[in-house]
């Protein structure tokens, strides 16, 4: 099932502010494939969200698209048989009706902070009612003139339908009592009941591919583990894509097939979970590894941490962006060249001098 | 439920009681009454027998008597209904209210109607476009709206319609439908007359709640719900109004229920003073100004004890709409 | 590994600041907040403190020229040939025999040059600096000219001059009766929401009680019981504070609402904890985190305090002549006959406009800028 999903060419996001502009997203390129989880870590403010919405079009002002191509690959049926339409996104009106049905249908989407992502005064089947009102339809067969002929038709789903469609969403999640908690309020509800919600209503829509925006960041660890097992349980059942953002290298670990490692806008390395983990390559993934604090293991040694500070998005570092922190700086290189996207192992990628022949 | 509002109520009032004492204490606090100002007017038109005449008012309305024994009177009789008399009008007090208060209701009603009508809009499309030219052509109007006082405004309005427009702006009525009976003709002269004093009781009405309205909204659209909304699809009209404005009205919704109801009384009784407008406004100036006794206080009361109810039915609305209030 | 050392990050951008910078950076950005502010020094510096100089005539001097016109400004001299000097036509008096009413017109013949720095009615600047310059005047030795810019009232006094001095107190009474109320209402505010308990009940109550009253009636009745006999800086001083008590409960209540607020959170008990008294609690950790709002608060209720003042000296109940503030100017405005007859005596009411103007302009962009953190 090596088929792929969203096809994610050279974007670059720009965002034009007073003092200047921000290259958010420099440059990244890479593929979610049907079925599969794509793991995105970086540090704070290095562009996986941005890079996030721009696949749905939602990148905030002032941001730009100023270059590259999102492809989404999309299945349709045509005449009986199942046909692949590509649908060029950063080419849709974001305010278009072609987005719309994108977004929350074909691919949905869930936030940091599941409070504040609900909407405080409506209840979760409310929620889950209106998203499914909205994209799902339901195939309603006519007879024709002539009993042979059926035609396919559709309309929306009804009120009532739409809550039963909610309660087996909450179950699904794994949200004790549904009929009842169908009607509860945000607030009436704890951290990780209001991220199931979340699930639930993104994934009432049966989408493509789930966006999951750093969704436990803000949970505890328990209750982590538990939405992390959700979230793997469903995507076996609908076979649906993940895209998981997150600067938490335990989760990705335990979540991404495959991973890239973000750093100021660009793409610093991608390979399989398992390769990034045990070989890295890049100098920016070796030091996130080793600044991983190893428990049990006794060490005279202070903890690792990369040294330096994310530099000014006014004044990037001339050359290779990361060289001024990197352990493996070449004076005369680094800092003059800026070093392309190399392929260093099968299926596993780098951008960095070492391994370009220069 | 039954309770807060039972409590709620109780408490109202207790505080009309006291507001009533304290408002009949105001009111005498200027040294002399009501009928040392017609003692001065009777003698300057030479009458002789001024100072007996007083004395005759005097014991009739009973302002020989201590002013705690008046109130005494006084607030026995209101909660009969029996509200006293007016002093200048030498009519009861129900009489002058009731002619009054219906024309007084229609003005506020119209008035509210019209800047909720004109604010939200504006509020919304303020916050939506931010810094916009728009945006910030209206942040300059209602700054001048919020400015400019209401009577001044009433009296440059005057001015225009004199001059400029030739037409006669006071009163809510054309002569000849003054005293004439209702009909489709005199409600179609009562709206055109309407429009005025609605307009200028709108104006600083609607230029602060615009900006409320566009500073909570603003607010609201910078929380993490509305990009959901959005990132689920929804139409952007949808997203704005049916989910950040539905959470950003709420302290509106408090404010209209804590104006609303006292304006059906006092309007802005400057306004109505000096477009000389058949609502209660005017009335109550001048009865605070010349100290006609029972009517003032009755009004007041009345005023107070609407604010209250106001805020009373304000609160219980806004714990209607939000699920995340709770009533203590 | 090689060892070397981080590059110098480029020393002309901090990246990181002090909050109170991060304010200031915000509010500059905000071009209306600038105007506002400069407005508002503008207005204190010359009706507050330098209002002699500005103004051409004295308070009370009155000239022969009863509810004249504004005189227009021209560029010639007084021969009517162009000059650089600006100057203003003269005013002949001429009676209106329909409505048997005097008025002026203006008399082109009549040309009166305009000279800067003249010396006039001597005063003293900032109260001890003796001088006689004025900023502007007609020619000191030329007994009939006259500059009224704005017109004259009908005692024939300059309607520029007095809006000049009428700003003194009425910007004064803003300012002053604000003061007065911040620290009333914050006091009392921090008092209320952070003992709560009894004391608070009983500030709640006594701040509705007196909210709940109209505030016409309570005005109209408390400037009425100021006895006439007094001297009118009394007056003055009673309409503040009279202005302050009605207007402090609702200062108090929002900076009850921010100190509840803030009272549970943990640097305040971090702070108890190491034996802060309450009132160290109360003033230096609680109300420096109320500073921001209330500072906004405070700003944007000074228009309401001028508004009130004009209002109550309109209706003849506020300040009194001699006391001339904006409010007094207008109560001279007041009826459908003076607006027909005399019209350049509402000049008043755009200056009114412009303070409050600039002071909701200064308090929102304090506001936008106190949260620097939040929004675009």
């Amino acid at each position: 099932m090596s088929e792929p999903l969203i096809e994610v060419k050279d974007l670059k996001v720009q965002f034009n502010v007073r003092d200047g502009i921000i290259h958010a997203v420099d440059g990244a390129t890479f593929t979610i494939n049907r079925g599969q989880t794509l793991g995105i870590i970086g540090e704070s403010g290095c562009g996986k969200s941005v890079t996030a919405k721009a696949i749905l079009r939602m990148v905030p002002r002032p941001g730009k698209v100023t270059g590259g191509e999102i492809l989404y690959h999309r299945r349709i049926k045509s005449n009986g048989s199942e046909i692949t339409d590509i649908v060029n996104i950063t080419e849709l009106d974001p305010d278009g009706e072609e987005i719309r049905k994108i977004r929350g249908g074909e691919i949905g989407m869930i936030f940091q902070e599941p409070m504040s992502s609900l909407t405080p005064v409506y209840t979760a089947g409310s929620h889950i009612g209106e998203a499914v009102g909205l994209h799902r339809l339901v195939p309603i067969r006519k007879v024709g003139a002539q009993m042979v002929e059926t035609i396919q038709a559709h309309r929306r789903i009804s009120k009532q339908e739409a809550r039963e469609i909610a309660i087996d969403m909450l179950r699904r999640v794994g949200i004790p009592k549904p009929e009842q908690r169908v009607d509860a309020y945000p607030h009436q509800l704890s951290g990780g009941q209001r991220q199931r919600v979340m699930i639930a209503i993104a994934l009432s829509c049966e989408p493509k591919m789930l966006i999951a925006d750093e969704p436990t960041t803000a949970l505890d660890v328990s209750i982590e583990a538990q939405i992390l097992d959700i979230m793997r349980e469903l995507q076996e059942t609908v076979d649906m894509a993940i895209m998981f953002i997150t600067h938490n290298l335990g989760v990705v670990a335990e979540m991404a097939e495959e991973i890239c490692v973000m750093y100021m806008g660009k793409i610093v390395e991608r390979a399989s979970a398992v390769e990034i983990f045990y070989e890295p390559q890049h100098p920016y993934t070796r030091a996130l590894l080793k600044s991983i604090p190893h428990v049990g293991k006794k060490s005279r040694e202070r903890l690792a941490s990369i040294k330096g500070m994310v530099p000014d998005p006014f004044n990037l570092p001339s050359g290779c962006v990361f060289h001024p922190r990197c352990p493996e700086y070449m004076p005369g290189k680094c800092d003059r060249i800026v070093p392309s996207w190399t392929q260093v192992g099968e299926n596993h990628w780098a951008r960095c001098l070492l391994y370009e022949g220069v | 439920m039954l309770a807060y509002i039972a409590r709620r109520l109780g408490y109202i009032l207790i505080m009309l009681v006291l507001v009533s004492f304290v408002s009949f204490l105001i009111i005498e606090l200027p040294p002399g009454d009501f009928l040392t100002q017609k003692l001065q007017e009777l003698q300057a038109r030479g009458d002789r027998r001024a100072e007996m005449r007083i004395a005759e008012y005097r014991a009739r309305y009973g302002l020989d008597k201590p002013l705690l024994e008046r109130y005494w009177i006084w607030s026995t009789h209101f909660i009969k209904g029996d509200f006293g008399d007016s002093f200048e009008f030498e009519r009861p007090v129900t009489e002058i209210i009731g002619q009054r208060a219906g024309m007084s209701a229609i003005l506020a009603i119209s008035t509210i109607t019209l800047t909720w009508l004109l604010a939200i809009p504006i509020g919304v499309y303020s916050a939506t476009h931010q810094y916009s030219i728009g945006d910030q052509i209206t942040t300059i109007v209602t700054f001048i709206g919020l400015g400019m006082p209401g009577f001044l405004l009433a009296l440059i309005v005057l001015f225009f319609a004199m001059t400029v427009l030739g037409q006669e702006v006071g009163g809510l009525f054309s002569r000849e439908f003054q005293d004439a009976p209702w009909s489709f003709a005199k409600v179609v002269d009562l709206l055109k007359h309407l429009w005025i004093p609605a307009f200028i009781g709108a104006v600083t009405g609607t230029a602060s709640l615009i900006r409320i309205m566009r500073g909570n909204l603003l607010d609201t659209l910078g929380q993490p719900f509305v990009e959901a909304a959005r990132a689920r699809g929804l139409k952007e009209r949808t997203v704005i109004w049916k989910h950040a404005v539905r959470v950003a009205i709420n302290p509106l919704i408090v404010i209209l229920g804590s104006e609303a109801l006292p304006q059906i009384i006092a309007g802005n009784a400057l306004v109505a003073t000096v477009l000389n407008l058949p609502t209660l406004g005017p009335v109550y100036v001048r009865a605070l100004q010349v100290q006609d006794m029972y009517l003032a206080g009755t009004v007041l009361v009345f005023i107070v004890g609407m604010t209250m109810i106001g805020n009373l039915l304000a609160d219980l609305t806004l714990a209607a709409l939000d699920p995340r209030i709770r009533l203590e | 590994m090689a060892e070397q050392k981080v590059p110098e990050t480029n020393k002309k951008r901090q990246i990181s600041q002090s909050y109170w910078s991060l304010v200031w950076w915000k509010f500059k950005k905000n071009k209306l907040a600038i105007v506002g502010g400069i407005l508002i020094i503008l207005f204190y510096s010359i009706c507050g403190l330098f209002a002699e100089f500005f103004a051409p005539y004295t308070l009370d001097y009155q000239s022969d020229y009863l509810e004249a016109r504004p005189q227009p400004v021209v560029f010639k001299d007084e021969e009517g040939n162009f000059s650089l000097r600006p100057a203003v036509y003269g005013l002949e008096e001429k009676i209106d025999q329909t409505l048997r009413k005097r008025f002026y017109e203006v008399n082109r013949t009549k040309i009166y040059p305009i000279y800067f720095f003249v010396k006039a009615e001597p005063y003293k600047l900032l109260g001890f600096i003796p001088t006689d310059i004025h900023l502007f005047g007609t020619d000191p030795a030329d007994p009939e000219a006259h500059v009224f810019l704005f017109g004259t009232d009908r005692l024939g006094r300059d309607l520029f001059s007095r809006i000049i001095y009428g700003g003194r107190l009425s910007l004064l009474i803003g300012l002053l009766g604000q003061i007065l109320t911040f620290t009333l209402g914050m006091v009392m505010g921090a008092i209320s929401g952070y003992y709560g308990g009894v004391t608070d009940i009983i500030v709640q109550r006594l701040t509705e009680f007196v909210g709940a009253f109209p505030d016409i009636p309570l005005f109209m009745a408390l400037a009425a019981a100021i006895p006439v006999t007094w001297s009118p800086i009394l007056v003055y001083f009673m309409l503040t504070l009279i202005l302050v008590f009605i207007r402090w409960g609702g200062l108090a209540r929002q900076v009850r609402g921010l100190i509840l607020s803030l009272r549970e959170r943990e640097y305040v008990l971090a702070a108890r904890s190491f034996g802060a008294s309450d009132a160290r609690l109360m003033f230096r950790h609680l109300l420096p985190g109320t500073l921001s709002h209330c500072i906004v608060i405070a700003t944007l209720m000074i228009p309401g305090m001028i508004l009130s003042e004009t209002a109550l000296s309109w209706l003849g109940l506020g300040l009194r002549p001699p006391l001339t503030s904006w409010g007094v100017l207008l109560q001279e405005v007041s009826s459908v006959r003076s607006i027909r007859f005399a019209p350049w005596l509402l000049t008043t009411v755009p200056f009114v406009l412009l303070a409050v103007l600039s002071f909701n302009m200064l308090g929102d962009g304090l506001r936008d800028a106190m949260d620097p953190y939040g929004g675009r």
